[in-house]
């Protein structure tokens, strides 16, 4: 794996601003609000948790999401604005604002409102001129260096995203090329990145961090085509020109955004599935370590991020006690270096890379999981596989978000696979719900 | 123009000299404007190099259209090539490479974007940028068009509701393209601002630096060369239609916010007292307009021959030669010079209305009449950019009229024959 050494960072980061806030006592005697998205504002109270510290409640302009917002611990509530105004005439208030997309506008509304930004108004992660010059400059020197090591004619072809997407991208990187006379790749992603790509195994390969994958793209972003870069995640929130629009409509799923709309490609071209080969010694191993049947274990992979709305954990207790009950081994697949843990009573945390993805779910027999990139990665395993999707409101489509409902991306709209049983599930306080929901899927297993 | 692509040439690292053999890439009307500024730095330009074979071989203002074989297969030591092109530069420079030249040595791209480059563009733009604010207010939006008058429009047909929608009051548009004041006017999107080549360059870089939160400019063209990077490729789609550029990506609309077709016909125009004194009869009048600056039109000698066929069934042939001061080549017919909102009426006054796929038909497309539209035939390799074919581009599937035959040109027997077909004799 080719990496590249350490720079200065140019951001500092949510948590290293929050811990300089605490420090500063300008969190102190006081209510803290938060503005930005929900998973944002999680992640802003778990680290203002670490100081002692705590939202009041997450402000928000959108009155249908005025409510509670389930934490671990406990709910957060959402205000309208308008509430927020009024509080803010009796309370001491420090408002966040921890929004990638959005903080402009929020700082603004709040400046408008009497709030200082420094003062009693904070920021978290702007995108300020400083730092775009930055990664500008950054992005050039990477360029440059990258020329000098494989030739002026190198093209860079830049990865970004989560697992699924590097998996899109990876599918027609080599039809890319070819229809492209792209005859000097280097390729460049980051870590998500890396666990796909040795399934491919293009080379070069280097591993960057964050800021240099941004680096680059801000860099395309001020320079254009002709920076000999091509960047596959065009739709990331740095290409603020970029949001297309188009490509979520419902003329279109989600293949048809890295075969038309990254990649430009002519109708022939069909991804290239990778062959995995199956590692007998390797997969019975593994089944023994954990005690586990082949042919006979169900593999649930519950965890999903691109997705806001989850089943109630309860859900997966019960599927799993009833496919237990059926004779079945259950795993739950986990990232062992992440926060992932198993909260599946009776069943056994699976963890195996990427590349073998494939022949774990075919030497286990079965599969059901949230809708995520690793569905992407196992799509065409020769294994039952359930997959569930949150229900959308088709009226209406953020086209400025992303699309993750069953439409967009089912396996046999995009192409990829005709042997999924694609679910659709609503988020439900009822445990009856959940209960038949499972029970729709245990059906399944004999 | 000139003054811009004067500067830019200016700001190559090379010293040009009169015993150089210049050859060009590019688009040829920048190329023609390349040629005299090089002129008046004492050179001389030897020939345009293109890939289009239709064009090889052809001599346009006093310069041949060579293959690239026949100049970079053999390059002398004064032979230079210079490259003028935002949206194929990359791939002309890669092209001449392939044959051994090297950039910097002898092939230059002209205005090739450069940190420095963009960075004064950047300042030029944000100059501009509080001119307008001085002008028109701190709180004006500024839509940025660089466009043919087709697109812009096309852009006026949603422009109003975007701006209801999106409650703006104050707004100016901006651009350096020709013709697209006059257009603006008659379709009441005002005030408008015409700018030069540098400032329209400069607002394009300095709001893709900057984005909307720092500088209140929407591009509404966002799919041209100037801007240089992915110009949303799945626009192109089979799927969708050029509209959909307009509707989904330039405003944001959904599918059922319907264009606001605005009549800017002008109604004091005698259009019977103009016809008759043109000697153009009613009931017997056919236009052709042959003229189209997006795509590739027939040759010369093909619109003699359609305007023929139209003669020998006894019609008078008019030729929209429209404002631009375009030269009517087609013998025994008469030239109309009309603009937008007169030709409107003159069309609808007239039998037919024949010509090549163009911005004029998107202007005029309310105009009751029988409209006859030549497509290129469609390319089997895509253009990145955008899309001439009739697929992408019919007014009908468009939206924007019901009543036109669309024909696609292949075989120019067939086109004859269609067009036969579908004008019949004078009354027959």
């Amino acid at each position: 794996m080719n990496r590249i050494r350490k720079r200065t960072k140019i951001e500092i980061g949510m948590k290293d601003e929050i811990a300089s806030l605490a420090e500063s006592g300008k969190l102190n005697n006081c209510n803290i609000y938060a503005m930005g998205s929900f998973p944002n504002c999680k992640r802003l109270n778990r680290t203002l948790a670490k100081y002692g510290l705590k939202l009041t409640a997450i402000v928000d302009n959108n009155i249908s999401k005025v409510g509670t917002f389930k934490i671990p611990g406990g709910t957060l509530d959402i205000i309208h604005s308008s509430e927020f105004f009024e509080r803010n005439k009796n309370e001491t208030i420090v408002l966040l604002i921890y929004s990638i997309r959005f903080w402009r506008e929020m700082s603004d509304q709040m400046v408008r409102h009497g709030f200082s930004e420094g003062k009693d108004l904070f920021v978290l992660e702007a995108q300020t001129l400083d730092k775009k010059i930055k990664y500008i400059r950054r992005g050039n020197e990477l360029l440059e260096g990258f020329q000098k090591k494989y030739g002026k004619d190198a093209t860079l072809i830049v990865f970004h995203g989560p697992v699924g997407d590097n998996f899109f991208f990876l599918l027609f990187t080599k039809a890319y090329c070819e229809q492209n006379n792209i005859t000097n790749p280097v390729f460049l992603g980051i870590t998500s990145t890396s666990k796909v790509i040795e399934i491919f195994g293009y080379e070069p390969y280097w591993e960057l961090n964050r800021e240099d994958i941004v680096s680059l793209e801000y860099l395309y972003g001020f320079l254009g085509n002709e920076s000999n870069i091509k960047i596959l995640q065009i739709w990331e929130f740095n290409f603020h020109f970029n949001r297309c629009r188009i490509r979520f409509d419902r003329r279109f799923h989600f293949m048809d955004t890295y075969h038309d709309y990254v990649y430009r490609l002519t109708k022939d071209k069909k991804p290239q599935i990778p062959e995995y080969s199956a590692d007998n010694k390797y997969l019975k191993e593994l089944f023994a370590e954990n005690s586990i049947s082949k042919g006979k274990t169900v593999i649930l992979a519950p965890y999903a991020y691109s997705i806001e709305v989850q089943p109630d954990r309860s859900f997966w207790n019960i599927l799993a006690q009833g496919l237990i009950k059926k004779g079945y081994d259950v795993a739950i697949n986990i990232n062992p270096k992440g926060n992932e843990n198993n909260y599946i009573r009776g069943t056994v945390p699976l963890s195996f890379p990427l590349n073998k993805a494939v022949p774990v779910l075919e030497y286990a027999g079965a599969f059901i999981g949230m809708r995520s990139g690793f569905c992407d990665v196992v799509s065409t395993a020769q294994c039952k596989k359930i997959v569930l999707y949150p229900q959308a409101d088709l009226t209406y489509i953020d086209y400025d978000r992303h699309r993750t409902d069953l439409e967009f991306s089912c396996f046999s709209r995009m192409g990829l696979a005709n042997d999924v049983m694609e679910m659709e599930f609503v988020a439900s306080e009822s445990q009856d719900y959940w209960l038949e929901l499972a029970e729709k899927i245990l059906v399944e297993f004999t | 123009m000139n003054d811009y692509l004067a500067e830019a040439i200016d700001a190559i690292e090379y010293k040009f000299n009169e015993t150089d053999t210049i050859f060009l890439m590019g688009r040829i009307g920048h190329l023609l404007i390349i040629k005299d500024v090089l002129r008046k730095k004492g050179c001389s330009v030897a020939g345009i190099i293109d890939n289009d074979v239709k064009k090889q071989g052809v001599i346009v203002d006093g310069l041949e259209i060579f293959a690239p074989d026949t100049v970079l297969e053999r390059i002398e030591k004064s032979v230079v090539i210079l490259i003028y092109s935002p949206k194929y530069s990359k791939k002309m420079v890669d092209q001449c490479e392939s044959y051994g030249l090297r950039e910097g040595n002898n092939l230059f791209v002209i205005d090739k974007p450069t940190l420095e480059r963009n960075k004064h563009l950047v300042y030029v733009g944000l100059s501009l940028y509080e001119t307008l604010k001085d002008k028109y207010g701190e709180s004006v939006t500024v839509f940025y068009a660089d466009c043919p008058r087709g697109d812009f429009y096309l852009l006026s047909l949603f422009i109003k509701k975007y701006c209801r929608n999106k409650r703006i009051l104050d707004y100016v548009i901006v651009s350096h393209s020709q013709g697209l004041k006059e257009l603006a006017e008659s379709l009441d999107i005002i005030p408008f601002e015409e700018i030069s080549v540098l400032s329209s360059r400069g607002l394009a870089m300095a709001w893709c630096f900057l984005g909307r939160k720092d500088i209140n400019v929407v591009p509404l063209t966002i799919w041209q060369g100037e801007f240089r990077f992915n110009p949303c490729l799945i626009r192109q789609s089979e799927r969708f239609s050029f509209i959909d550029t307009f509707r989904y990506m330039v405003f944001g609309l959904d599918e059922g916010e319907l264009p606001l077709f605005e009549d800017f016909s002008d109604d004091d125009f005698d259009v019977e007292e103009y016809a008759a004194q043109r000697g153009l009869p009613k009931g017997k009048t056919v236009i052709i307009s042959p003229f189209s600056y997006s795509l590739q039109s027939l040759s010369n000698e093909k619109w003699v021959a359609i305007a023929e066929l139209i003669k020998r069934k006894g019609y008078t042939v008019a030729v929209n030669t429209g404002k631009m001061g375009e030269e009517n080549f087609i013998p025994e017919t008469i030239s109309v010079e009309l603009d937008f909102t007169k030709i409107f009426k003159l069309m609808e006054y007239s039998e037919y209305v024949v010509g090549m796929r163009s911005g004029f038909f998107d202007i005029t497309c309310r105009a009751k009449c029988n409209r006859v539209i030549l497509y290129p035939k469609a390319l089997t390799k895509k253009n990145d950019w955008n899309s001439t074919d009739i697929d992408f581009c019919s007014l009908k599937k468009m939206g924007l009229c019901e009543d036109a035959y669309e024909i696609e040109t292949d075989l120019f027997e067939n086109t004859l024959e269609s067009i036969d077909k579908i004008i019949p004799p004078v009354n027959g």
